[in-house]
């Protein structure tokens, strides 16, 4: 194994996210957590970074670090914080669980631990939000307007959600 | 043409700004305690509400109205993020690529309108 | 790509997706501008006249040849064009279950939606039948789903919806992530997203490490879109979910959606695993997880028919009763028989119609008493001794006696399972599982034919439930005793 820059970089972003992912798990602050997904969204762009995926990795700042993260504040300040939080689940529970995502984690690594993926020299860093305009408005125009659809329906659908009808307190305020 | 390394290299320097902006609030704060001094009273840890008792938890809960204007906030954004690859190859792509995101525009414009007409965009 | 290219696709092979989606457009438009006062079930016949209109146009496209647009992200085939037919006609029905739906509480500003967001679902199960690009494919799984979210929930001020939309919405976004990221690996190990070429190139795979991993990809799809069929063990949402929805949208997951889930089943596994990294006696990834998909099958059919024995809510009962439908459909996916899409496309077609007339003499029962208790069919024979005598025909046929479309839908995927290698343990089963799921057809029997009635009131069926309940008895009956019908049928489309 060779350790150039690249692999690096990769295993300082990969370590950052994963760390940022089991902090947002076991943090006891809302707000903590919030912060640790951000670390994690952030290293996830900067492996994008990595694989030359520019436009994405830009993407992933915008709608993720931006976006995702302002909505799940909103979510925080919604709710009612003098709840007292329930027991947790059993230890043997915790445990199997435990041993099952460790057996998975095993089984992928036996997969791709000395893999050897044929490197093919991309040009995905030259233009790279060209590109991708040029695949999703010629090859992929089905998939592209059924998205304005799911976006529709998400829209429409967090509204019936989301709407507060009672009349009585909406004109209380 | 544009050599990878060279692109790779180009990061290093949102690296380096990465980790500044990380790190200056970080030795920001620990510089100042560990300048300051430190002599808790009970007194100097109740809130300050213009000299009255303090009562009541500081955080309340919000309206979901907020929650709303979120929500339609990110859908907005990411019809935004599908218009900006459009945008760079417009020059390629010719009459269809605008046909293709009127159609796209004008699925998000029914939401725009759905969203008005329940009365969610207005403030009060 | 320039207009002329554009032009030269046969975009009229979309008819009918065109028509759902500016159907749903406009009824999303005329709820907004529509005087308030306005009933809004004049949206729901709206769409049913879409449907119909995309049914028609379906069917003139029968004889189309096999077409594609845009390197397969849509292909027009005659798997597309059966399963298409299924699902629409499904949903014509749920149309008409909506329309009569009469909701106690928190739907009152929301009946337009509804009718718009099932077009919208519809959408998204279609395109899930005549795409061969797994992106094309993943939006319309994600549309399906995400209509079917909201649905689940539209009764905002019921609990019980609230707890159902809630858990769908963690178990569905869950399963997505899982089949996206075994979607992710057959990217990565081939490097296109179209189906065919992605079949073309596994079919070359001889490492064995890639045909690990390949594996491993074929087991988180098919994981993620098990919960979608809810085949246990990942069957835990259904009964909750199926328990909370309004009832048409139970009639919508446990038809529409289960079909649909069938359906992009069959597309990823059959033509991307079928033939992929195959051994030296030719067997792909797919035979090599037989096992896996029997174990699958045999527990879907034994949990689900087992729990459904002790359900006293008759939706409850209804959920179990589809996991083990979905059971037998999985038996014919696993045993691979030559008349696989034959079998299952009968099988779904017969479960549509009979699952569907019971829920809309569900509905009507669950609507007059106010709850969903099994024992609220007491007596249903006296207060309208028709409603019974046809919910009797359906519950016949979903037990799978002969002279009714449940039959010969058991009896296909039976024979399918001694073609080629034969799977008794497998058939036993299903007989055996099969003999559990009378007593609790028969116990619904017993409740509507011999109990004493707690609530002398006639029912009311209003004009929608008897549309579904005649073209769901019928069509049981027309395709129990005249099978070859639907047999000539799928033969004859290319």
């Amino acid at each position: 194994m060779i350790f150039t820059g690249e692999f690096l970089a990769f295993m300082g972003l990969a370590l950052v996210a994963i760390i940022g992912g089991v902090l947002l798990l076991n943090l006891n602050k809302v707000i903590h957590m919030v912060v640790a997904l951000i670390f994690t969204f952030v290293a996830i762009a900067g492996i994008y970074v990595l694989l030359s995926a520019e436009f994405v990795a830009a993407v992933q700042i915008l709608i993720y670090s931006g976006a995702i993260t302002i909505i799940m504040l909103f979510g925080i300040m919604l709710t009612k914080h003098d709840d007292e939080s329930e027991a947790k689940s059993g230890k043997w529970r915790k445990l199997f669980l435990f041993l099952g995502i460790l057996g998975f984690a095993f089984a992928v690594y036996i997969g791709i631990y000395n893999f050897n993926v044929e490197q093919v020299p991309t040009k995905l860093h030259e233009n790279n939000t060209l590109q991708i305009g040029e695949a999703l408005y010629s090859k992929y125009i089905i998939p592209f307007e059924l998205t304005s659809v799911l976006l529709l329906v998400a829209l429409v659908g967090s509204i019936i959600l989301a709407k507060n009808d009672k009349k009585k307190e909406a004109d209380k305020e | 043409m544009e050599l990878l390394n060279v692109y790779q290299n180009n990061y290093l320097i949102v690296f380096v700004f990465l980790c500044l902006g990380v790190l200056l609030p970080v030795v920001a704060l620990y510089l100042g305690k560990l300048l300051r001094p430190y002599k808790p009273s009970d007194a100097k840890y109740t809130t300050y509400e213009s000299g009255i008792e303090p009562f009541h938890d500081s955080r309340v809960q919000f309206n979901v109205r907020y929650y709303i204007f979120a929500l339609m906030f990110v859908i907005f954004d990411v019809e935004t993020v599908f218009l900006y690859p459009w945008a760079v190859a417009y020059d390629k792509l010719g009459i269809f690529a605008l046909v293709e995101m009127l159609i796209f525009v004008a699925m998000l414009l029914i939401g725009l309108v759905y969203a008005w007409k329940k009365k969610v965009l207005r403030w009060i | 790509m320039d207009l002329e290219t554009l032009k030269s696709f046969e975009w009229s092979v979309m008819t009918p997706e065109f028509i759902i989606l500016g159907v749903a457009a406009l009824l999303t438009l005329l709820d907004l501008f529509l005087p308030k006062k306005m009933d809004r079930r004049i949206l729901g016949w709206i769409g049913i006249v879409g449907i119909l209109a995309a049914i028609l146009s379906v069917a003139s496209l029968l004889n189309v040849e096999s077409t594609s647009i845009l390197d397969d992200s849509f292909t027009f085939d005659a798997f597309g064009k059966s399963f298409k037919l299924i699902l629409l006609v499904g949903s014509a029905l749920v149309m008409f279950l909506a329309i009569s739906y009469d909701a106690k509480e928190g739907m009152e500003d929301y009946r337009g939606e509804f009718y718009y967001l099932f077009l919208s679902a519809l959408l998204g199960a279609m395109i899930m039948t005549s795409s061969g690009d797994l992106i094309t494919l993943f939006i319309g799984l994600e549309l399906l789903t995400v209509s079917s979210y909201i649905l689940a929930g539209i009764r905002k001020h019921n609990l019980q919806s609230n707890e159902s939309a809630m858990k769908y919405v963690i178990n569905g976004g869950i399963s997505t992530a899982i089949t996206l990221f075994g979607m992710s690996y057959v990217y990565g190990l081939t490097g296109t997203t179209n189906l065919f070429e992605i079949a073309n190139k596994l079919a070359a795979v001889t490492n064995g490490q890639q045909a690990y991993l390949l594996g491993l990809a074929f087991l988180m799809i098919f994981v993620g879109l098990s919960f979608k069929l809810a085949a246990a063990p990942f069957h835990m949402w259904a009964p909750d979910v199926y328990q909370g929805a309004p009832t048409p949208v139970t009639a919508f997951l446990s038809v529409i959606s289960k079909s649909a889930g069938f359906v992009i089943v069959i597309r990823i596994l059959i033509s991307v695993f079928y033939n992929a990294a195959p051994t030296d006696n030719g067997e792909g990834i797919l035979f090599k997880m037989h096992d896996y998909l029997a174990v699958i099958a045999a527990v879907t059919m034994i949990i689900g028919n087992v729990v459904a024995l002790k359900q006293t809510n008759i939706k409850r009962l209804f959920a179990y009763s589809s996991i083990a439908h979905a059971g037998y459909i999985l038996v014919a996916l696993t045993t691979m028989s030559s008349n696989l899409l034959y079998s299952i496309w009968f099988y779904l077609l017969a479960y549509m119609l009979m699952n569907l007339g019971a829920f809309a003499v569900i509905q009507v029962v669950t609507e007059q008493a106010g709850s969903s208790k099994i024992s609220d069919f007491a007596g249903l024979a006296r207060r309208s001794p028709i409603l019974a005598v046809l919910m009797g025909i359906l519950l016949v046929s979903l037990a799978g006696f002969p002279g009714t479309a449940g039959f010969i839908g058991k009896l296909n995927i039976f024979v399918g399972a001694f073609y080629g290698t034969p799977h008794y343990v497998l058939a036993a089963i299903m007989i055996a599982t099969t003999v559990i799921s009378y007593f609790y057809y028969f116990g619904i029997m017993t409740q509507m034919f011999f109990r004493p009635a707690s609530d002398e009131r006639k029912l009311n069926i209003p004009f929608g439930i008897v549309v579904v309940l005649l073209v769901a008895v019928v069509g049981s009956i027309l395709f129990g005793i005249m099978p070859n019908i639907a047999l000539d049928f799928l033969n004859n489309l290319h």
